[in-house]
């Protein structure tokens, strides 16, 4: 799961990124709103917490535009200026709920939560799909009951193609939801990842959940258990 | 008095009464005063043409035959030939006060040549004496009486009177007496003041005319001026825009200029207050955060509350700069719908309605971020709160519109419920920033001159009723 943070403070910033990262998400962090609207429309981002007053690119600027341009992923507004007008227009801009400074961490990831759930991006924090089980909030997996042993990057890989099953995810889409900005990024493991995912998931290759779509990148074929 | 049409007229028709009083009292004076001088004049000039005509023969006063006919001449231009007391001439010995000759006769025998001794004499003699070495002319006062009634006249009459003394000796001393009655001054008196009369009554109505004209060309300047006020106090614009005469135009920009010195400082006052609000809680943030961290209790609680002082002064602030500001009317409707909008997405998961029983025409005098604010606040408390639905309702009751916020949820406490309008009681005080807003929306309905009740709604839940000035 990526999440775009874009605070200006800077103990603000780190903060939410320390509670984010250890919630297992991808964090996308940024200080100024230029750069913040750059990752909002480039990078695959599947939740957004937009701080209002930044300099140069406001946040309403960042939610408008990110809008039109088609992203649909959910937006909340991180604000000190708690006056309903600013929510309301925060809310019109494209928004989907607002946490007022100062926050209770728990609560702006009880409310992400709730609006991932919301969006079909994040039902529960645990599902199944086919003898496949992904626990989100444990970062476990279970084939047939029993867990599978995986790496840091083997996890991530394996639960954003399962949030995205049945979808065609290209290789740089997974890449990205590896990694965060910092890290250095090779295209290439994602191979080495999927082979390992296989040999894990279906040691006898009876299930085949990972399908390989030549020049397109991965499909989790299993649907979700409803 | 208070229109200024009133205040006008008032004045021009006191300029008008005084002016002409003043004139006509300067007019009449020169007026009367030339009559009087002509007169005398003509009364002097017909004394000493008589004195030619007149003869003294056997101690009787004679005209000679031979100028007859220039003396009927001069009798008739002057006036002399009618029978009548209002112009007369006659001569009388000082000594005895005999009269020894007079013009009031026939017109016939003086036509004869002769007089008529056994006539009446019905002409006025005054009471003077003239020495007759004073060669001189005297005019009497017209205004003092001093004839008396030899005939039966219809009471004392005031004359113009010529007088001369001569002497003829050995028979003595003589006056000639030439009086004229003073009617036809008393006439061109009367005239004077109808015609006065007549001059005010015009100049009257040619003030209400002029009354008129300036009504339109002065008056109705002022009155669009004051349509454009009334429509910037109700909403419907923004600045004065016609054009006015140079007097009001002065007025015009002061006025705009007010406007928008006014607008630009409550901006610049509300972003100066953003700004703190926004870097006083960026710390907190931090420390609430680290708090949580830390599980220090006591510290995030401590948070909680400078972050809800922060917020309820910031805020009063705001609402304490309404002083003296022009609150325009403002509709109620497209403020309630975006709310609704805002609230539906933020209430997503709840399973509930908000119902929304407002028309355009509902409106008050509230600014539009204030309106948001108590709205905002109140409607948010009810979807908190609220089972199945929320339902604002507005009615009007005279100039105040009542706004009805109800829910069907608990409803307010049993005990005091009004304590929850004052600043620091908290219905819940599990869910962070929400107990300042019931009080802080109260300080701003307040300020407009408003009032909140809180009472039970008919869902069973509770209702918060607003009374909004329009």
């Amino acid at each position: 799961m990526r999440v775009l943070v874009v605070e200006d403070d800077t103990d603000i910033r780190e903060q939410l990124i320390d509670t984010m990262k250890g919630e297992g998400y991808i964090v996308d962090a940024a200080a100024e709103g230029s750069q913040g609207l750059y990752f909002a429309l480039e990078y695959p981002i599947d939740i957004a917490i937009v701080d209002l007053g930044l300099p140069e690119v406001s946040g309403l600027e960042i939610i408008r535009k990110l809008r039109d341009a088609g992203k649909d992923y959910p937006v909340i507004i991180l604000t000190a200026r708690t006056r309903w007008q600013n929510r309301v227009e925060g809310l019109e801009a494209g928004a989907d709920d607002y946490v007022d400074k100062p926050f209770h961490h728990e609560e702006l990831l009880a409310r992400m939560r709730a609006l991932l759930r919301r969006t079909g991006r994040w039902s529960q924090a645990e599902f199944s799909c086919g003898p496949i089980r992904l626990n989100t909030s444990e970062q476990r997996v279970l084939v047939n009951d029993e867990e599978i042993s995986l790496t840091a990057y083997e996890y991530k890989v394996i639960e954003h193609l399962m949030m995205h099953a049945g979808e065609v995810i290209s290789k740089t889409d997974l890449t990205e939801s590896m990694y965060d900005d910092e890290s250095d990024r090779d295209s290439n493991v994602i191979e080495v990842f999927i082979r390992r995912l296989r040999m894990k998931l279906d040691p006898d290759g009876t299930i085949n959940p990972i399908e390989t779509l030549r020049g397109r990148g991965y499909r989790f074929t299993l649907t979700r258990n409803s | 008095m208070n229109s200024l049409r009133s205040r006008q007229f008032l004045s021009a028709l006191a300029i008008i009464f005084l002016g002409i009083l003043l004139l006509g009292s300067v007019l009449y004076y020169v007026t009367q005063h030339k009559m009087l001088k002509d007169e005398e004049s003509s009364l002097s000039e017909a004394g000493l043409e008589l004195m030619g005509f007149l003869d003294f023969k056997e101690d009787k006063f004679v005209i000679d035959s031979s100028s007859k006919n220039d003396f009927l001449a001069f009798l008739i231009k002057n006036e002399f030939s009618k029978l009548s007391s209002e112009k007369f001439a006659y001569i009388q010995h000082n000594d005895t006060g005999n009269i020894v000759w007079h013009s009031q006769y026939p017109f016939n025998d003086i036509s004869a040549g002769r007089f008529a001794k056994d006539k009446r004499r019905v002409f006025t003699t005054f009471l003077l004496t003239m020495p007759a070495e004073v060669d001189g002319v005297d005019i009497l006062n017209p205004e003092d009486t001093q004839g008396r009634n030899v005939s039966k006249l219809d009471g004392a009459e005031n004359y113009i009177v010529y007088a001369r003394g001569f002497s003829y000796k050995p028979s003595g001393t003589y006056q000639l007496i030439l009086a004229k009655s003073a009617k036809t001054l008393q006439k061109g008196h009367d005239d004077s003041i109808r015609n006065l009369f007549l001059l005010f009554l015009i100049s009257t109505i040619l003030v209400l005319i002029s009354q008129l004209v300036s009504s339109y060309f002065v008056i109705t300047p002022i009155r669009q001026f004051e349509k454009e006020i009334n429509k910037i106090e109700s909403g419907d614009q923004q600045l004065i825009t016609k054009e006015y005469p140079t007097e009001l135009s002065q007025v015009k920009s002061a006025v705009n200029a007010l406007i928008n010195a006014e607008k630009g400082q409550k901006q610049r006052y509300r972003d100066a207050l953003d700004d703190l609000a926004h870097s006083l809680k960026t710390p907190l943030s931090v420390l609430q955060s680290s708090a949580e961290k830390s599980q220090n209790d006591t510290i995030s609680s401590q948070v909680e509350r400078m972050d809800d002082i922060i917020a309820y002064q910031l805020r009063r602030a705001v609402v304490n700069e309404h002083g003296g500001t022009i609150i325009k009317q403002q509709a109620v409707r497209p403020v309630l719908y975006r709310l609704k909008e805002s609230l539906m997405k933020v209430y997503r998961e709840k399973a509930f309605e908000i119902k929304v029983n407002v028309d355009d025409f509902a409106k008050c005098r509230m600014e539009e971020d204030d309106m948001m604010e108590v709205f905002g606040n109140l409607t948010n408390n009810a979807c908190r709160f609220c089972e199945n639905i929320v339902e604002i309702t507005a009615t009007q009751n005279g100039d105040i519109l009542i706004i009805d916020i109800d829910d069907d949820g608990l409803g307010f406490p049993d005990k005091n419920p009004s304590e929850l309008l004052q600043r620091g009681i908290r219905a819940d005080s599990q869910s962070e920033g929400q107990g300042i807003g019931l009080a802080v929306s109260t300080e701003i309905v307040e300020a407009i001159g408003g009032k909140i009740e809180l009472l039970i709604s008919p869902h069973v839940g509770a209702r918060v009723r607003l009374h909004l000035p329009m």
